[in-house]
């Protein structure tokens, strides 16, 4: 965002160092999820088991970044732009927490399947790669978006979220065949539904994030609206 | 909250000048009534020019002069045949220091009453009482009437000059900046009485603390050398605004 220093350079320090530590989370968390999904895929518990160990580093962003806007809004008040960026903020690591949240829950699940040796058919997990890739893809270009204040990229990133919602139906289609063709499949198709939905949850996290910048940029709260009624809206002012 | 509001005050192509010197240019603003309107800016915008234009306080200065119309509801208080003084009766005001008479608390109320009405003397009292609770004062006083209102403390005086202002009951109340002498529970009493008042009264406050503005008023009123930048909703200003110069102010930013 181009905008003119504040009068206090430290006002300025302060939100340029928040900003930067919600962008360093949003790392975190997509080095996450990528490594979940590849424990999963390679069966690689050792990796599975360092995301978990991980986990805990993205709750102290979440808290330490909290701190800091708590303390930019007790301090120093901040009124529109800068009251929309701290809240925009404060909303999107909620968000990253609980997509790194959903990372761990991918890795739990890679050991428990590789223990298992469960995940024979390479089938079930297809549909997963695909959708780990697409929901990742979403969480970087929202994370750019919010970095920028791009409202028009938030809106691109927010209408694939309907991609990714139908990528997770017909994987729910797909596997429900499997088990009604062959009761031994359920465990594992379960599994691989359990893993599905999470991901599925991780577009509907970057989707928030997407929104929160829409309010940053445009200064309107575009949450529980059409997204075409959002676009029209944006490109009216 | 958004039911249509009747406009109390209304401004337009509003012009003045110290001299030959154009503090004022084009003002149009419309201030609906039982609404806190608040005006912020820099020192120096005009902001309490705009102020002292409402109850004509500049005509008792020589060279100060408005052009334009300033419509209280829907009559224009810059004609030249507007009595100023019942025009000061409609329009109170209270200024940044507090100013009371000296003399007693009593007579700091009754003093501008006596000279719209003749009260008996039980009438009197319950209007002075009546104002003072109005501003939140009563009990902090009652048992001391009599007293010198000099010995009241900056924000209790401040209240009194509120009372004084509202015992002759107005419809619109002028405040600029009457909370900048105060320390900051009085000026927490004084934005509460504010809320308060807005139900009764129309209130126009000048102000140089902005989360002041974005706590007490309905309306905010953006200005910067002389013009009117922006009007709108107060929540609105001060998330949102539509202006670039606002967002500059009213972030701390240079301008």
């Amino acid at each position: 965002m181009d905008k003119e220093p504040h009068i206090s350079q430290r006002f300025d320090e302060e939100l340029h160092e928040v900003h930067a530590l919600v962008l360093a989370m949003g790392g975190v968390v997509e080095e996450q999820i990528t490594n979940a999904v590849r424990a999963l895929q390679e069966s690689d518990a050792e990796l599975a088991r360092e995301v978990i160990g991980r986990d805990h580093e993205v709750n102290g962003y979440e808290v330490r970044i909290e701190e800091e806007c708590i303390n930019i809004l007790a301090t120093r008040q901040p009124a529109a732009s800068d009251l929309r960026l701290v809240m925009t903020l404060i909303k999107t690591i909620a968000d990253l927490e609980r997509m790194g949240d959903k990372a761990s829950k991918i890795a739990d699940m890679a050991l428990a399947m590789g223990h298992g040796a469960r995940n024979d058919n390479p089938a079930f997990l297809r549909d997963v790669g695909v959708m780990a890739d697409y929901a990742l893809n979403m969480l970087r270009r929202a994370m750019d978006a919010l970095a920028r204040a791009d409202a028009e990229e938030a809106i691109a990133v927010a209408k694939g979220d309907e991609v990714l919602n139908q990528e997770y139906r017909s994987a729910l289609r797909r596997l429900i065949t499997y088990m009604m063709e062959d009761p031994r499949t359920i465990t594992p198709a379960i599994d691989a539904l359990f893993i599905a939905k999470a991901i599925e949850r991780i577009g509907d996290h970057a989707r928030n994030i997407c929104e929160y910048v829409i309010y940053l940029a445009k200064g309107k709260s575009v949450r529980h609206l059409p997204l075409d009624e959002v676009e029209q809206s944006i490109q009216r002012k | 909250m958004s039911e249509p509001q009747k406009t109390k005050i209304s401004v337009r192509h509003l012009d003045f000048f110290y001299g030959s010197n154009k503090a004022l240019i084009d003002i149009n603003l419309e201030m609906p009534e039982n609404q806190v309107t608040a005006f912020i800016g820099p020192s120096g915008c005009g902001k309490s020019t705009l102020l002292r234009v409402f109850n004509r306080m500049y005509s008792l200065y020589p060279g100060q002069r408005a052009t334009g119309e300033v419509l209280l509801d829907g009559e224009n208080i810059l004609a030249p045949g507007m009595d100023v003084n019942m025009l000061r009766a409609k329009i109170g005001m209270v200024f940044q220091k507090p100013t009371p008479f000296p003399m007693s608390i009593y007579d700091n109320i009754a003093f501008g009453i006596k000279l719209y009405e003749k009260l008996r003397k039980v009438e009197m009292d319950e209007r002075v009482e009546q104002a003072l609770r109005q501003a939140a004062l009563w009990e902090e006083v009652k048992d001391k009437l009599k007293t010198s209102g000099l010995g009241l403390s900056g924000g209790q005086q401040q209240r009194l000059c509120i009372a004084r202002a509202v015992a002759v009951q107005p419809e619109v109340i002028l405040l600029d900046e009457p909370t900048s002498a105060l320390d900051p529970i009085a000026t927490l009493k004084i934005e509460e009485l504010v809320s308060e008042l807005r139900n009764q009264f129309t209130i126009l406050i000048v102000t140089h603390n902005m989360q002041q503005a974005a706590r007490v008023s309905d309306y905010t009123a953006f200005m910067y050398i002389g013009e009117m930048v922006e009007f709108g909703p107060t929540n609105q200003l001060f998330t949102n605004p539509g202006k670039k110069q606002t967002e500059d102010y009213i972030t701390g930013r240079y301008g």
